[in-house]
C-alpha cells in the first residue's frame, strides 16, 4: 500500500524520470536519489457500516443498531437418505433348435418383457425422478448376421412424454469369435414409475428386450449352439425426488466444527452484552416425520482456547418434526422454533465467548412411527432439514480491551520506491463513545511477529451526555516513527499487523447509533529513495 | 549504442575535441561530377543549463544522484533550468543525373529517411527542488512549479525532394510517422504544503498531450501521422535551412487535457480502511489528477531553422558563424562563431565558441576530411563538457558523404 502513498509525488517525478526512456540500451544500474515527502496519503470515514457487514446490520427507528446474524447449517442432508444401489441384469438368449434353422431378414427372435427390482431395504418407492444416472450395456452375439438390439424401460418419461428406449446395431459374430458391443446411455432427467406391470408393486421397473435380424441382411442359420448374451447395468443413479414410503432410518451428524465468522476479527478482550435475542429454527422439508436430538452445541474461541457448551432444555432431548407439505411447485416445511434467553440458557456466555467455531452434534431418525402415510412420503433431495441459528444483538455493550486484528498487505515489491524512514501521523476525529488504541506489529517471512512500532497517543472517546450518548466528536493525533531498521523489515516482508483495541467509556452498557463515525487521515513525513530502472 | 557513442566521444576528444550540433555546420568542400550521392549523418547531443555532466550521466545511464551534485545543480538555476536530449539520424540518396520533372531540368531529385528523437524540459528552481529534494522544505509555503514544460517526442520521416544541380536550393516533402509525444505544459502550478503536511493545495493551469499509451513508442510505431516540408537556400555566401516544418495528427488512443483548476489534496479517499485494496487506492488517486480526454490533437513539428555563412574552401583561415533555433523543444536560440583552418587539400579544422540550445557558453571543435569520392566530418559541440567535471553537456555528430 505504501507504493500508492507516493502516487502524487511520483506524478511530478515522472516528468523527469521519463527522460531516461530515450535510451533503450540496458543500464548498468538504476538511477536513484533521495527525497523528503511531507504529504497526506489517505483519508477515510469509518461508520458502523464499515465495521460490520451491511447484511447483518439492522437499523431501528430510534437509529440504534442491531446486529442480525443468521448462522445456517444442514445437519441432516440427502446423504443420509435413500441410496439406489447399482443394479445388474444379465440375460442369455439361445435357440431351441437341435438342427440348424434359417432365420429370414427382419425376423424378431427375442421378445422378452421383464420386471426388475431395486434393493431399497424397507423403503417402498413407487415413483422416482432421476437427477443423474446411466445404463451400461454389453452385448455378445454369435449370430452370423447383423442384429438389432432394442432395450426399453416401460413407464418412464423424459419430461416430454418419451419412454426410455434405445436400439443398438450389433455386427455379425460367430461361436468362436462373438461380436461384442458395449456403451452407455444416460438416464438424466427421466422419471420412473416403480409400480411394475401390475401397478401394485414398488421399487420395481418394467423393461423389454427385443432382438431382430437386420432387415437388409441375409438369411442366417442358427441352432441350439448359438446364443446372444446381454448385460445391462444401472449405475450411479441419483434421485432428485422420490415418492412412496421412505423407510425407517437413523443417522448421526457430528460432532462437526462449523465456521462462525461474526467475531473472527476479534482476538482478545471481553464484550459484555446488554441483551441477546437468539433462536434456532429447525426446518423439515421431508415428507415424513423426523425426530431430531441436538446432542451438543459448543462455542469455541480458538484464540483463547475457551469452550462454552450451550445449556438449554433442547440439548439432549428429542424434538419431533412434523412432515412437510408438497404443494406441487413448492414445499411448506414444518418449523420447530427454539428460543434461547439469558433466563432459560447460558446463551449470553456462548456469544460473549467470541467464538470463531461452533461445533454441532445431531442425531435424527426418519419415520419413527413407521409407514403412517400409507406410502405417501416424499423427499426432494436438494432440500432436507435445515437449522437456522438466528442472533439478534442490540449494539449495546461494554467493551473491555476488545482487540480487533487485521493483517495488511502493503504490496511492496522490487518496483516500489523504498522508504528509508518515516514519521506517520494519524489525525482522528472520533464520534464513537469509545477509546481506541492502535498498535502495529512487524512480521517476518514466516508471518511471525518480530517487532512492533511504538505509537504515541490514542484515539480518545467522543464527549457523551449523561445517557452516554455522543454530543460532540474529539480530535486526536497519533504519531509513530518508523526507523530505518524497522522500515527494512517492512520493505522485505511487505506485511504488517494492525491491532485496534476498543474500550467503551462507561461502566454501563453503551448504545451504538447509526450516525456515529470516525474520520481518519494519514499523513506521512518520510525519506524515500526514488528508484528508476 | 551508448557504448559506441561513448567510445567515439572519447577517441575523438583526444584527436579533435568534440561535441556536435548539426549537419549544417559540416563543410562540404568542392563538387565532383558524380551520378549519385549518398549522405548519412547521426547526432547524439545532450545538455543542460544547470545539470553538470555527472548529474546528467547518472540521470540517463544510472547511478545514485547524491546531495552534493543536486546542490550544485540547484545553485546554478537562476530564473529557469533547461535540459534537453536529441538523438537524430538521416540518410539521403541524391540522383545527380535524373530529374523528376521535365520542366525543371536544373533539379535532381532525392529520397531521404530520418529519425528524430527529442526530450526536453524547462523548469523552475522550485520544480527542480520538489522533484529532487521533495516537498518537505516547502512546508507552510508555496512552491512555484509553473511556467515549466516537458516534451518528449519521436518521429520518423520519409522524404522526396528536389535539389538544384548547383546544390544551392532544395525542397523536400515528407510523410511524418509519429511514434510518441508526451507533452506537459504547466502554465501555472503553485503548490502549497500546509503545516504538518495535512493538506497540499495546487493552483494549476496546464495542458497535457499524450500519444497512444499502449504503444511502446518504438521505431515506426505509427501513433500519429503528418506532413513535413524541408527547404534550403544559398544566397550571398549564406545558407538558410528550414527542416521539419509541418504537423502531426495524433489520433490513435491519444489523450488530451487543458485544465485550470484549484486542487486541494488531503489524502486519497478510501471507502473502508479495513477493506481497502491497492486497486481502489490507485483508482482514487488517479481520479485526483487532471482528467484526460480521449481525443485527437495536432502538434507542430519541432521545426529547425538555421542560418550560417558558407565556407570558402580556398582560404586557409576564415570566420564561421551560425544561428539555430528549434521550435517547441524548450530550445534556447543557439549561435556560434569561430574560425576554420584549412590544414591541407584534404583536411580542415574548425573551432568555435557557442551559446544556447540546451547548454550555456562552451567551446566546439570540428574536423573534416575530403578525398576523392569520400567526405566525412566529426564535430563536437561541447569540448568543455568533455574535459571539465563541471561541464554541462556533451554531443557528437558524424557525417559521411560518398559519391559515385
Amino acid at each position: 500500500m505504501l507504493k500508492e502513498y507516493f502516487y502524487m509525488t511520483k506524478h511530478l517525478l515522472f516528468i523527469t524520470l521519463t527522460l531516461i526512456l530515450l535510451f533503450n540500451c540496458k543500464r548498468k544500474e538504476d538511477t536513484s536519489w533521495d527525497i523528503d515527502v511531507l504529504s497526506p496519503v489517505v483519508k477515510t470515514t469509518l461508520t458502523i457500516d464499515d465495521l460490520l457487514e451491511d447484511s447483518i446490520l439492522s437499523i431501528n427507528s430510534d437509529n440504534t443498531v442491531d446486529l442480525d446474524y443468521k448462522f445456517s447449517f444442514s445437519p441432516i442432508n440427502e446423504k443420509f437418505f435413500l441410496k439406489i444401489p447399482d443394479t445388474i441384469i444379465k440375460t442369455v438368449y439361445g435357440f431351441p433348435f437341435l438342427s440348424p434353422v434359417t432365420l429370414s431378414p427382419g425376423f424378431q427372435f427375442v421378445n422378452d418383457p421383464a420386471e426388475n427390482e431395486f434393493d431399497l431395504g424397507d423403503a417402498k418407492i413407487n415413483y422416482m425422478e432421476v437427477s443423474t444416472g446411466e445404463l451400461n450395456y454389453r452385448i455378445e452375439s454369435e449370430i452370423a448376421e447383423v442384429t438389432f438390439y432394442t432395450y426399453t424401460i416401460l413407464k418412464t418419461d423424459d419430461g416430454s412424454g418419451n419412454t426410455f428406449t434405445q436400439t443398438i446395431s450389433v455386427p455379425a459374430g460367430s461361436r468362436t469369435s462373438p461380436a461384442v458391443v458395449s456403451g452407455t446411455f444416460k438416464f438424466d432427467g427421466y422419471s420412473f414409475d416403480l409400480t411394475g406391470a401390475s401397478g401394485n408393486k414398488f421399487n420395481t421397473f418394467e423393461s423389454i428386450v427385443l432382438v431382430n435380424i437386420d432387415n437388409a441382411g441375409n438369411p442366417v442359420s442358427v441352432s441350439n449352439l448359438d446364443s446372444i448374451r446381454i448385460q445391462n447395468k444401472l449405475v450411479s443413479l441419483k434421485p432428485a425426488y422420490v415418492r412412496g414410503y421412505l423407510g425407517q432410518t437413523s443417522f448421526t451428524d457430528g460432532p462437526t466444527a462449523n465456521n462462525f465468522t461474526i467475531f473472527d476479527q476479534i482476538i482478545s478482550g471481553t464484550l459484555d452484552l446488554d441483551s441477546v435475542n437468539i433462536y434456532t429454527e429447525l426446518k423439515n422439508y421431508v415428507g415424513a416425520e423426523v425426530q431430531v436430538k441436538m446432542k451438543q452445541v459448543i462455542s469455541t474461541n480458538t484464540a483463547t482456547g475457551n469452550n462454552v457448551p450451550l445449556t438449554h432444555s433442547s440439548i439432549g432431548n428429542t424434538i419431533n418434526l412434523n412432515r412437510a407439505i408438497d404443494n406441487g411447485n413448492s414445499i411448506t416445511p414444518s418449523i420447530y422454533k427454539i428460543d434461547y434467553t439469558k433466563a432459560n440458557s447460558n446463551i449470553d456466555l456462548v456469544i460473549e465467548n467470541l467464538a470463531d467455531i461452533m461445533t454441532t452434534h445431531v442425531e435424527a431418525s426418519l419415520n419413527p412411527l413407521g409407514n403412517i402415510s400409507s406410502g405417501n412420503d416424499f423427499l426432494y433431495f436438494d432440500k432436507v432439514i435445515d437449522a437456522d441459528f438466528h442472533i439478534n444483538l442490540p449494539l449495546k455493550f461494554i467493551a473491555n480491551d476488545l482487540r480487533l486484528r487485521q493483517e495488511i498487505e502493503l504490496n511492496i515489491d522490487e518496483n516500489s520506491n523504498p522508504v528509508h524512514e518515516a514519521l506517520i501521523s494519524i489525525y482522528a476525529e472520533n464520534g464513537f463513545p469509545f477509546d481506541a488504541d492502535v498498535q502495529l506489529y512487524l512480521l517476518d517471512l514466516s508471518n511471525n511477529i518480530i517487532d512492533s512500532i511504538q505509537i504515541s497517543g490514542f484515539i480518545a472517546s467522543a464527549i457523551t451526555d449523561i445517557d452516554n450518548k455522543v454530543v460532540s466528536p474529539i480530535n486526536s493525533v497519533l504519531k509513530y516513527a518508523i526507523s530505518a531498521k524497522k522500515m527494512n523489515i517492512i520493505n522485505e516482508n511487505s506485511r504488517i499487523i494492525l491491532d485496534i483495541i476498543f474500550n467503551t467509556n462507561s461502566t454501563t452498557h453503551t448504545t451504538i447509533y447509526k450516525d456515529y463515525y470516525m474520520k481518519l487521515k494519514l499523513v506521512t513525513d518520510m525519506n524515500l529513495e526514488i528508484n528508476y530502472r | 549504442m551508448i557504448k559506441i557513442y561513448s567510445s567515439l566521444l572519447f577517441v575523438n576528444s583526444l584527436l579533435f575535441g568534440m561535441s556536435a550540433f548539426s549537419q549544417d555546420s559540416i563543410i562540404i568542400p568542392g563538387n565532383k561530377l558524380p551520378s549519385m550521392r549518398f549522405e548519412a549523418s547521426t547526432e547524439l547531443n545532450y545538455g543542460s543549463t544547470n545539470l553538470n555532466n555527472e548529474f546528467i550521466q547518472k540521470l540517463l545511464f544510472g547511478g545514485k544522484i547524491g546531495t552534493d551534485i543536486k546542490d550544485k545543480a540547484l545553485n546554478k538555476i537562476n530564473n529557469k533550468g533547461r535540459f534537453g536530449v536529441e538523438v537524430n539520424y538521416d540518410i539521403k540518396y541524391v540522383n545527380l543525373k535524373d530529374t523528376l520533372f521535365e520542366k525543371l531540368p536544373n533539379y535532381n531529385y532525392y529520397i531521404g529517411f530520418g529519425s528524430y528523437n527529442n526530450i526536453s524540459a524547462t523548469y523552475t528552481k522550485d520544480l527542480f527542488s520538489t522533484v529532487f529534494y521533495g516537498n518537505k522544505e516547502f512546508e507552510n509555503q508555496s512552491a512555484i512549479l509553473g511556467r515549466s514544460s516537458f516534451i518528449s517526442t519521436k518521429f520518423e520521416k520519409i522524404t522526396v525532394g528536389l535539389v538544384s544541380k548547383d546544390n544551392k536550393t532544395s525542397y523536400g516533402v515528407s510523410l511524418i510517422i509519429g511514434d510518441r509525444i508526451n507533452s506537459y505544459n504547466f502554465r501555472k502550478a503553485d503548490m502549497f504544503t500546509h503545516p504538518e503536511g495535512t493538506n497540499i493545495t495546487l493552483d494549476y493551469d496546464g495542458t497535457v498531450k499524450l500519444s497512444d499509451g499502449n504503444s511502446t513508442g518504438s521505431f515506426m510505431s505509427f501513433s500519429g501521422a503528418g506532413l513535413g516540408l524541408d527547404y534550403s537556400k544559398e544566397l550571398l555566401n549564406h545558407k538558410i535551412e528550414i527542416t521539419n516544418f509541418g504537423f502531426t495528427i495524433w489520433s490513435k488512443n491519444s489523450r488530451y487535457s487543458n485544465t485550470a483548476k484549484q486542487y486541494d489534496f488531503d489524502g486519497v479517499e478510501i471507502d473502508n480502511l479495513l477493506k481497502v485494496t491497492s486497486d481502489e487506492l490507485e483508482f482514487n488517486a488517479k481520479a485526483i489528477l487532471p482528467q484526460l480526454e480521449k481525443k485527437p490533437f495536432v502538434t507542430l513539428l519541432p521545426t529547425i531553422i538555421s542560418f550560417r555563412n558558407i565556407i570558402d574552401e580556398k582560404k586557409e583561415f576564415q570566420p564561421t558563424y551560425r544561428i539555430r533555433y528549434k521550435i517547441l523543444s524548450n530550445y534556447f536560440p543557439y549561435f556560434n562563431a569561430g574560425l576554420v583552418y584549412k590544414v591541407n587539400q584534404h583536411f580542415w579544422l574548425k573551432g568555435t565558441a557557442a551559446y544556447g540550445g540546451y547548454s550555456g557558453i562552451r567551446a566546439e571543435l570540428g574536423a573534416y576530411f575530403d578525398y576523392k569520392y569520400f567526405r566525412a566530418g566529426i564535430e563536437s559541440q561541447n569540448v568543455t563538457g568533455i574535459f571539465m567535471r563541471e561541464g554541462n553537456g556533451n554531443g557528437l555528430r558524424l557525417y559521411l558523404n560518398t559519391t559515385f
